[in-house]
Order: structure tokens, then sequence, then C-alpha cells
């Protein structure tokens, strides 16, 4: 270590002789408010949308779990209710025996009649289909917007943190669907699928912000228009 | 210290839950050291005081993951140093740079740094030029290797060294003719 340095790292302290606004701890005391406040309304958007998705994905299964009953129970009423031979000979109208009748009766809607940890499963496939569906509509709209937006400061290997983070979701996401072969599916491998998508989300929307930050100190700079400008590719 | 530690570790516990007056003490605490490391690598009070405000907002925000309250300091020092270099990869151009030879010099045999107050020297180095100043407080006041300066500012190891050397010809110059000026 040389002379100078060595006498720096001892007297360090005693050169701390400037001291910050009085302003500046009531502006980080504001934001920190404004942050909770602005994480409680994400949060009850968040758990809106998961709210809204997760209503739809059960809707949509009930929906499709009655056409299916309805179907089979069609079916069954067609057996039952298929004129037969005589009827037909007789030329009397058609109506169903006794029997048949209670048979149709019987017939309960498919899911009602698989065991429930079947059924449980299922929805949780499809509550995995619809996140996958809803989200990626979401990160392709995010990646669209940050691919259309111009950049006009740094290089773009300063953005290489953002890429490699998202490249590491991308393969947390394909290990859990992994898992899920192999496993199953249950409600923690769910949750965190969802972490996983809304991570992404997350760091997409810190790239397009920091893209604008720097756009913006850029473009207050007076030779601002000469500067080259370039796209991301993400 | 023990007890200084131990009243640390319990505003830690309270700043970790939003509690208002804890954060506001370990702002107290530190304000000034960390305000110091913004001023000598930005070069100016309203930087520096953006970056202290982002600094403190992201340690109040990522609090819970301190493991050891009592290494809070070392750990919000890291944050606003990693906050400077941030600020100063956005801001200046460094991509500019060249491995520009600096005339080597010896030391004079006296120590002239310790010839003027320590408070001068501080104000000699904020007034930097740009690029060298923030080499020489990451290498001189902040003991990061030029290994470690170079992959941060996403410059060549050379250039550091090259840059810290023309930091100390620039502060020993401007000091020497201070003293030649005013005695």
């Amino acid at each position: 270590m040389d002379n100078l340095k060595k006498y720096l790292q001892q007297h360090k302290e005693a050169m701390d002789v400037d001291e910050p606004a009085a302003g500046t701890w009531k502006q980080i005391e504001k934001a920190g408010t404004q942050k909770k406040r602005s994480k409680l309304v994400a949060l009850t958007i968040k758990l809106a949308a998961a709210a809204t998705v997760l209503i739809a994905v059960l809707v949509g299964i009930k929906l499709s779990s009655n056409k299916k009953g309805a179907l089979v129970a069609t079916r069954e009423d067609s057996v039952i209710t298929a004129p037969g031979k005589n009827s037909i000979d007789s030329g009397e109208p058609e109506i169903p025996s006794v029997a048949s009748t209670n048979k149709a009766t019987n017939i309960l809607p498919p899911h009602k009649a698989l065991p429930r940890k079947i059924r449980k499963a299922d929805e949780r496939y499809a509550m995995m289909q619809s996140f996958k569906e809803n989200y990626s509509q979401l990160v392709s709209y995010q990646l669209s917007s940050i691919r259309s937006t111009a950049v006009f400061a740094e290089n773009p290997a300063y953005f290489d943190d953002f890429k490699n983070r998202l490249k590491q979701m991308d393969m947390d996401e394909v290990a859990i669907r992994n898992i899920i072969r192999h496993q199953g599916i249950s409600n923690s491998l769910l949750e965190q699928l969802i972490n996983v998508y809304q991570q992404k989300l997350d760091v997409l929307k810190s790239l397009q912000a920091e893209i604008n930050k720097m756009n913006e100190r850029v473009k207050q700079q007076p030779a601002a228009d000469s500067l080259n400008k370039y796209y991301l590719s993400i | 210290m023990d007890q200084t530690n131990t009243i640390q570790t319990a505003v830690i516990k309270k700043a970790v839950t939003g509690d208002g007056d804890a954060r506001a003490w370990l702002y107290l605490q530190y304000s000034k050291a960390m305000f110091n490391i913004c001023i000598r690598m930005t070069g100016h009070q309203s930087n520096a005081e953006d970056i202290l405000q982002e600094a403190f907002i992201t340690s109040f925000k990522n609090l819970g993951q301190l493991k050891d309250p009592e290494s809070f300091g070392g750990w919000l020092r890291r944050i606003v140093v990693n906050e400077c270099i941030r600020y100063s990869r956005r801001n200046f151009s460094w991509t500019e740079w060249t491995d520009e030879q600096v005339e080597t010099m010896t030391d004079a045999p006296e120590e002239w740094w310790s010839t003027v107050t320590l408070e001068t020297l501080h104000r000699e180095i904020r007034s930097l030029p740009e690029g060298c100043r923030q080499v020489f407080v990451l290498y001189a006041m902040e003991d990061y290797a030029h290994r470690d300066i170079a992959s941060d500012l996403g410059i060549s190891e050379s250039t550091s060294k090259s840059q810290y050397h023309r930091a100390r010809h620039l502060l020993r110059q401007r000091i020497t003719q201070q003293i030649a000026i005013h005695g």
C-alpha cells in the first residue's frame, strides 16, 4: 500500500467534513411512505388480478365439466329416449320407460364421479395453463414495449444484468415445469410458477423504468440530439 | 462499543418493521460518513444527496436481508459505493478512456499530503476531474483493488492504474501550488 493511501485510510473519518442538506431525510422518509402506499396498491392490484384469473379458471372448469356432464347425460338420454322398434312399429309417441328414466337421473356430472385428488389436480393444471396464457400476454406486451423504445444512453452491455436475470427466470420456469411433469402438480409448485411470472414482469418493468430514466437524463444534456440511439434486443 | 452495538441491533430490529424513529436514528448515525463518500465520488452536492437518498431507501427496503445487524455500517457503505458506481457509469463516458500514460513521478521526499489540513485534502479530492476522481476514491479511500475498479467501471485495469496516478499527480500539483501561494 502506498503512503498516500495509508495516510488517507488512517484519516478517512476526519475527512468527513461535508453534510447533506437538512431536507434529505424528509425526502427519504417521504419516499418510504410513498413506497409503502404504492406497495399496498400494487398488492391489492395483484390480489385482484389473481382473484379474477382464479374466478375465470374456476368458471371455465365448471362450464367445461357441466358441458361434459350434459354431453354424457344427453348421450344416455338419447339411448334412453331413442325410439324403440316397437314404438316405431306401433306409431305411438315416445315414452321412456320408468327404468331408463331412473338411469338417466342417476347419472352425475363426470367430475363428481372422479376421485377428489384427481379432480383437484385437474383444476390445478387448468389454473397453471390459464396463468401461463395470461402472464405470457403481459410479458410479451412488456417485451414489445421495451423493444420499441429507443435507448440514447449507455451501451447495450449495460443492460446485460437485466437480460441475465430474465434468462435465469426462464430457466427457473422450465425447471418448475419439469418437476411438475415428473412429480405432478401441487399448490406450492403452482405458487412458485406464479412467483417466476411475477418476477419476470417486475424485471421488465424495472428495465423499462431504467431506460426511461436514462433517456430523460440524456435528453437534458445540451448535445442530446447528436447522440446515437439503439434498440435493445431481448 | 458493545453497548453501541446492542443499541444498533435493537434499532435495526425496529427499523425492519418500518419504525420511522428507528430509521431516523440510523440516518443520523451514518448519513454524514455516507454523504462524504458520495460527494467525493460525484463532486457535486445535489448529485451526492440524490445518491445518498437512493442508498438509504434501498437499504431500508432490504434491511430484512441483513443477517448481522452489527455489520449495518459496512453493508450500507457497500450500497452507497455501488450506487456511486452506477451513477458514474450512467453519467460519464468511460468508453472514451484510453490508457493514457501519465508521467511517472516519485513522491517528494517529504509527504506532501500531510502539509495541508485533511479538510483541504478532501476539497481537493472533490474537485479532481471526472474519471480519475472516482478511481482515486475507490482505490485510495474505499480500498478497492484496481481489478475490481476496472470491472465495476467497465474500464481496463491499466486505465484504472494510470488514472489513479493522474489523480495523485494533480493532487500534488494543486496542493503544492496552494502552499506556494498561501504558504
